[in-house]
């Protein structure tokens, strides 16, 4: 029984085998396999460009790929739109393709070998949906900067192809904006070195704010201090730029160690050659005091001063901290400083090595540089006898503001652009070709933007710095408390009658002026 | 005598005689009435309303003399002092220019005199340089550490002052800067006139004995008397209005000290946009000006007719 079920077996067995003999043709030859795998753009991928990278990964058997093609379905029918003839086995290759335009594409890669040719089993798709519209922005802007802005307009425009970007050059900008604004044919965009036309054009109503447009994240980009120079009344009306604050610039071939205190600073003075001192300097600092509020600004905050307050709408000319720097400056700095007070004699004196230390902004650096001066820059010294408080100078901030006139229909482009131009990438693009100090943290990561001495310096004291004031109000205060440093610093009056003097006529034009003070 | 013209009326007849003649004015007068008459209109209508830059596109009303009235209460005492101050920077200006012009015309008139067309090309230079520049070299020489004026000082034993740091340095200053820039009209109105006096009239009072002292007192003078009235009329109304001089060497300065009409209205009235107010502030000196300007006529006819 047992003998029978296995000859029977071995008996279907041989049939089986017989059959299979019989009904296989001759032994084929091996079979070179070939597969694709798509790598990018991910499935469902959304782009704001037309250029694409297209990347897959072929394999194939016998190690011998011919060429690769891109297959687009555009409305309904399949095309082969590109085609790649040298193809690397086994990795990742890529293909450049311009798309034509917005809409939703399917994608796949077919891949040949020598013998055949294989798709990726799936299809992908990919949507190209991108922001159109036209931006005009008009700039005072000096040539080498216009430059720049053209260079980086092919990044933009690269990423963003429905964007059409004109600059527009005014030889006037704020009176161009002034009477075109108000008649409907001013820019979308405008911008700006500081902010302080601001408070003025929101009276009047040429400019609008910001805010709904731009969210806590991109917010987070940028220094809050700059931030804050583009808000008025509670509301942001531009995104910042760039920076300019005055600092110490130091003279290396006559200082090693910048002073952090004015008693360290006093002590240098006292030292220089024209106050009878060993110092190889005839002057230890230069300080444009004359009729210049803005320089002196430093020690009116430090002090606790200040000159006009954008949020109480107060005049500080007469306040306590205001006077004090004023007496402190008058008695400590001023009998060390050359007599001719004016900014061209100060500056004069540093660029010919004559003075060591310079208090000063961006703009002196390219004069310092064409003196062939070795130079450093450092915090302004903290105030000795104030409890070592820190000067904060007032901070100008470049930024691009956005006008009444721009159209609904252009407002997504706009703000686009705003949000770019102003970003990461051409900050440092800006810092690095025209020296432009950002204002975005991102920026300071970069190696060549750290390493960069005067944008590092810069971007130091930019922190420890307030925004100029930008109310309309502002416009009566720098005459009035020039006079009133012109007063002190001449001995004409005494630190307390020429600041009150100028409080009195500072609130004087305002009430005539605004009808109304605070 | 048998057909008598009838008589036609008087402004007829001059439109017929100098119709062609205003045809040939009309384009230039439209022109006149474009873009003098009208803005100078305007502005003045501008002083009585209340236009700022807040409300330039409309909603901006007439308000009569407001803005007058408020700055000649609000400023009134600030007012006062830059017109005593303008007075007598015009007077002492006005003065050094036509002795400076005076002078040099009489020496370039001279017919003795070598390389007189040199002499007169580099003379009449400050003219034709842009006073902007010339003032701003000015304020470099006023200087007190490094300026040439007191080098030069300083090398003959004076010390150098600090000129735009006291009141009537920087009045000197002024005076000595504006002198240079505005002497060369003055110059050339005065030697226009003296090259017309015929030369006989000195042969005649040489040949009855008379000294240089009284060809000049009894014969320049009298002769170039009314070019020189005109030109110091004009040169008044320049120099009372002048802002630049003050403003780019101290800002009317120090203290405010040395403020000038226009220098104040620059500085306190024309901030912040309010068109009205600058508009009534531009006014008042409009109304300054016309009354010296009158006056001057005035005296100058005087002076005619007392020849």
């Amino acid at each position: 029984m047992l003998a029978a079920i296995v000859i029977i077996i071995i008996v279907i067995i041989a049939a089986v085998a017989v059959y299979f003999y019989y009904t296989s043709g001759p032994a084929p030859a091996l079979v070179p396999g070939v597969s694709v795998a798509l790598n990018s753009p991910a499935d469902g991928a959304s782009q704001g460009a037309n250029a694409t990278t297209f990347t897959f990964t072929p394999l194939s058997i016998d190690d011998n790929i011919v060429n690769a093609s891109l297959w687009l379905n555009v409305s309904g029918t399949w095309q082969r739109v590109f085609g790649l003839s040298t193809v690397q086995n086994n990795t990742v290759n890529s293909m450049d393709y311009t798309l034509p335009g917005k809409g939703t594409y399917i994608w796949n890669v077919q891949v040949f070998n020598s013998t055949m040719a294989v798709f990726a089993p799936s299809n992908r798709t990919l949507i190209v949906s991108y922001v159109t519209g036209t931006v005009t922005l008009w700039h005072g802007l000096l040539s080498n900067e216009l430059d720049a802005w053209n260079q980086r307009l092919g990044n933009f425009t690269a990423l963003y192809p429905g964007i059409t970007v004109n600059f527009v050059s005014k030889a006037s900008l704020q009176d161009a904006l002034k009477v075109a604004i108000p008649a409907g044919v001013g820019p979308d965009l405008y911008t700006w070195g500081a902010q302080d036309w601001q408070g003025e054009f929101i009276n009047a109503t040429l400019i609008v704010p910001i805010d709904s447009y731009i969210d806590s994240a991109t917010r987070a980009l940028y220094f809050p201090s700059a931030l804050s120079a583009m808000t008025y009344k509670g509301q942001l009306y531009a995104l910042p730029l760039g920076a300019e604050a005055i600092t110490l610039f130091y003279n290396k071939a006559f200082i090693t160690t910048p002073p952090e205190t004015t008693d360290q600073l006093v002590a240098l003075m006292q030292n220089q050659s024209s106050a009878g001192g060993t110092a190889p300097y005839q002057y230890a600092l230069s300080h444009v005091t004359q009729n210049d509020p803005y320089h002196c600004e430093p020690w009116v905050s430090g002090f606790g001063g200040y000159y006009y307050n954008d949020t109480t709408g107060l005049v500080g000319l007469n306040s306590t901290g205001t006077i004090a720097a004023a007496t402190w400056f008058n008695s400590t700095i001023l009998p060390y400083l050359a007599p001719d007070l004016g900014g061209d004699s100060q500056r004069a004196l540093f660029y010919e090595n004559k003075s060591a230390m310079l208090i000063s902004g961006p703009w002196s650096v390219a004069d310092v540089k064409n003196a062939n001066i070795s130079f450093g820059l450092a915090l302004i010294p903290k105030i000795s006898s104030y409890n070592n408080a820190t000067p904060m100078p007032y901070e100008g901030v470049k930024g691009i503001w956005m006008t009444k006139n721009v159209q609904d229909a252009n407002k997504e482009a706009v703000i686009t652009f705003l949000k770019w131009w102003t970003g990461v990438s051409n900050q440092i693009a800006f810092g690095k070709i025209l020296g432009w100090v950002p204002v975005v943290n991102d920026a300071y990561s970069d190696p060549v933007i750290q390493n960069d001495p005067v944008i590092a310096g810069f971007g130091n004291q930019i922190r420890y710095t307030i925004p100029i004031p930008s109310s309309p109000q502002m416009s009566e205060v720098w005459g009035p408390s020039g006079d009133a440093w012109g007063a002190v610093t001449s001995g004409a009056k005494t630190p307390a009658q020429a600041f009150q003097d100028a409080e009195d006529s500072v609130i004087t034009n305002i009430q005539t002026k605004y009808g109304q003070y605070p | 005598m048998s057909k008598k013209p009838k008589p036609s009326p008087f402004l007829k007849d001059i439109w017929r005689r100098n119709a062609v003649a205003y045809l040939f004015m009309f384009p230039s007068l439209v022109m006149l009435i474009v873009f003098n008459a009208y803005p100078i209109i305007f502005s003045i209508g501008i002083g009585f309303t209340d236009m700022t830059i807040y409300n330039i596109t409309g909603g901006y009303k007439f308000i009569g003399l407001t803005n007058y009235q408020k700055l000649l209460s609000v400023y009134s005492s600030q007012i006062q002092y830059v017109l005593y101050k303008t007075v007598i920077w015009t007077v002492t200006n006005v003065a050094l220019q036509v002795a400076v012009g005076l002078a040099l015309a009489l020496l370039y008139n001279s017919k003795d005199l070598f390389g007189k067309k040199i002499h007169l090309a580099i003379v009449i230079l400050p003219w034709a340089m842009p006073g902007f520049t010339s003032i701003l070299i000015w304020y470099g020489m006023f200087q007190t550490g490094f300026g040439s004026i007191n080098q030069i000082l300083r090398t003959v034993g004076l010390p150098g002052p600090n000129w735009l740091n006291n009141e009537w340095l920087a009045f000197a200053a002024y005076n000595i800067t504006n002198a240079w820039l505005a002497y060369p009209f003055m110059m050339t109105v005065i030697l226009g006139a003296l090259q017309s006096i015929s030369p006989e009239l000195y042969e005649a009072a040489t040949v009855d004995g008379a000294k240089s002292w009284h060809k000049l007192r009894h014969i320049t003078l009298p002769l170039i008397k009314r070019p020189l009235l005109l030109a110091t009329l004009l040169t008044t109304n320049t120099t009372f209005q002048q802002l630049n001089v003050q403003y780019l060497l101290n800002l009317g300065g120090p203290a405010r000290l040395n403020e000038t009409v226009m220098v104040f209205g620059y500085r306190t009235i024309l901030t912040g946009n309010f068109y009205g107010l600058a508009s009534a502030f531009l006014g008042l000196v409009l109304i300054i000006v016309l009354l010296i300007g009158f006056f001057g006529l005035r005296v100058s006819r005087i002076a005619e007719e007392a020849k």
